[in-house]
Parts: C-alpha cells; sequence; structure tokens
C-alpha cells in the first residue's frame, strides 16, 4: 500500500472524514480554517481533490442548485476505501515515525 | 439529557482562566477576569449567549436595514442583487478545470454570500478577490498542465539540444 500521500491530500481527506456526509468546498475550507487556523485557497483544495479523485482515494458526487450558491450545485466528497486505507498507511508511518521522538511544545 | 439535547456545555477551562463553551453546535471562547465572582461568571457566559443569538440573526438576516428585529427580513431585498466581482469570477471560470468549475464559483460564491451578512458587502468583495488572488498559482498552475504546457516546453528542449 502507498503511503506517498502529500500532506495538503492528508488534510483535505482529514477533513473530508470529519465532514461527512456533508464534505463538500466551503464545508472542506471551513474545517480547516478552524483546525489548522490558517486559510487554504479553494483553488487549491479542489486541485487537491482532483488529484486525489483521479487516484481513486475519493468520489465526488453533484448535489443540487441553490440560489445563495448562484444557481450553482455542491459538489459533494467521500473517502473510498481505497482512500482510507491510503491514509491509514500515510498517517501509520507518520505515527511510526514519530514515535519515541522528544519534540519540545508537543502535546502529544 | 443527551450530549446532543445541551444547550450550553463548558468544553475547557484553560490555563489563563479562558472558559470554551459550546452553544448548540458553535464553539466561543469566554474571558472571564480571575477572582470573578459567580455572578460575573454567570455574567460572562450570559453575554456570549446573548452574543451568540445576535449573530444568528444577523446571519440569518433578521433585521431590517434600521438594525430593527424583523422575523420577516429573511431572504431581504440585497439577496438578489448580492453578486461577487465579476472579473474575478471570469478568472476563475476561465482557469479552473471544466468538471469542477461550477462547484468551486458555487462556493465562493456561498463564502462571498456568508461574509456579506456577517462583515459587510465591501469586505466580502475583499476577501473574495483575495481568495482568487491565493487561487490564482495553483489555478495556473493546473491549467499550464491540462494544456500540455510543460510537454511542449519539454520537448522543445529536447529538439535543440539534440536529445
Amino acid at each position: 500500500m502507498t503511503t506517498t500521500l502529500k500532506q495538503t491530500e492528508q488534510v483535505v481527506m482529514l477533513a473530508i472524514l470529519r465532514k461527512q456526509p456533508d464534505a463538500y468546498g466551503v464545508s472542506i475550507y471551513e474545517e480547516l480554517e478552524k483546525r489548522l487556523d490558517k486559510e487554504v485557497p479553494m483553488a487549491t483544495i479542489y486541485a487537491t481533490l482532483e488529484t486525489l479523485e483521479k487516484k481513486g482515494f475519493v468520489k465526488s458526487k453533484r448535489g443540487l442548485a441553490t440560489a445563495e450558491r448562484g444557481g450553482r450545485a455542491k459538489m459533494f466528497f467521500e473517502i473510498t476505501g481505497k482512500g482510507q486505507a491510503a491514509l491509514n498507511a500515510s498517517l501509520s508511518a507518520l505515527d511510526r515515525l514519530r514515535a519515541g521522538t522528544k519534540l519540545a511544545g508537543a502535546t502529544a | 439529557m443527551t450530549e446532543q439535547e445541551k444547550l450550553i456545555e463548558i468544553l475547557e477551562i484553560q490555563q489563563d482562566g479562558r472558559l470554551r463553551v459550546r452553544f448548540g453546535d458553535k464553539e466561543r471562547l469566554i474571558e472571564v477576569p480571575p477572582g470573578a465572582g459567580r455572578n460575573d461568571l454567570l455574567m460572562h457566559i450570559h453575554g456570549a449567549l446573548e452574543r451568540q443569538i445576535l449573530v444568528e440573526l444577523k446571519e440569518a438576516r433578521r433585521f431590517k436595514g434600521d438594525g430593527l428585529y424583523d422575523p420577516a427580513a429573511k431572504a431581504a431585498d440585497r439577496t438578489g442583487t448580492l453578486a461577487p466581482p465579476a472579473f474575478a469570477e471570469r478568472v476563475i471560470s476561465f482557469l479552473a478545470p471544466k468538471n469542477s468549475v461550477q462547484a468551486l464559483l458555487g462556493d465562493l460564491h456561498e463564502m462571498f454570500r456568508k461574509n456579506a451578512d456577517r462583515l459587510g458587502e465591501q469586505e466580502a468583495r475583499r476577501k473574495y478577490r483575495m481568495q482568487v488572488a491565493a487561487s490564482l498559482v495553483p489555478l495556473l498552475w493546473h491549467w499550464l498542465k491540462r494544456i500540455g504546457f510543460f510537454t511542449v516546453l519539454v520537448d522543445y528542449f529536447r529538439s535543440k539540444l539534440g536529445l
């Protein structure tokens, strides 16, 4: 199993997991802003989602168009089984690398 | 009472004395001066709850232009005409991939409307332009990749170097 997820891919996938079943551009953006305390450009989120979709790690489905979105539909994202396995492997690799290290200011 | 039914929940008392409190599904930090009495503590929490209710009402557009509470004011006159900067939208339309451009524009539009309600139209426009500016590099990079710019570039140098 590949563990070569970029950091942006990891955080976007984690945000999707947190927001499911309501994971779409704005909710992912807000979750990242809230949890990481920084603004990730919406285009970066979409570019990452496109890459993840090409890899088969996420799948998208179109929602209904609403007036508050200028008549445009939402695109909902969910992580596939393959994506969950890749994310798990990637985070586990980080945990293994981190285990036993002492980092000043770390809480975990 | 289940977790979901709790209206107010104190999630954490921080070392500096601030309280991390959840109102419904919103979290807020409340400043409480050390040594505050019981009544003062309740007043701080009460004040924060009142501010939260005002924010919710404002987000739900329940105030008229004169700032007076109006239950029927939702989706008032402004909502029909309020639109994000057209030029910034065109930039996104041109550079974003076809399969996600409508979703991306819709998300930016939704954020613009939220910001307009919360911060005012001018600030919402500024934030929209900033969002588009921050998106330019990733969009341009993916656009160049999509149109095969880098392949052409590599082929050009290969032919020049005779590889």
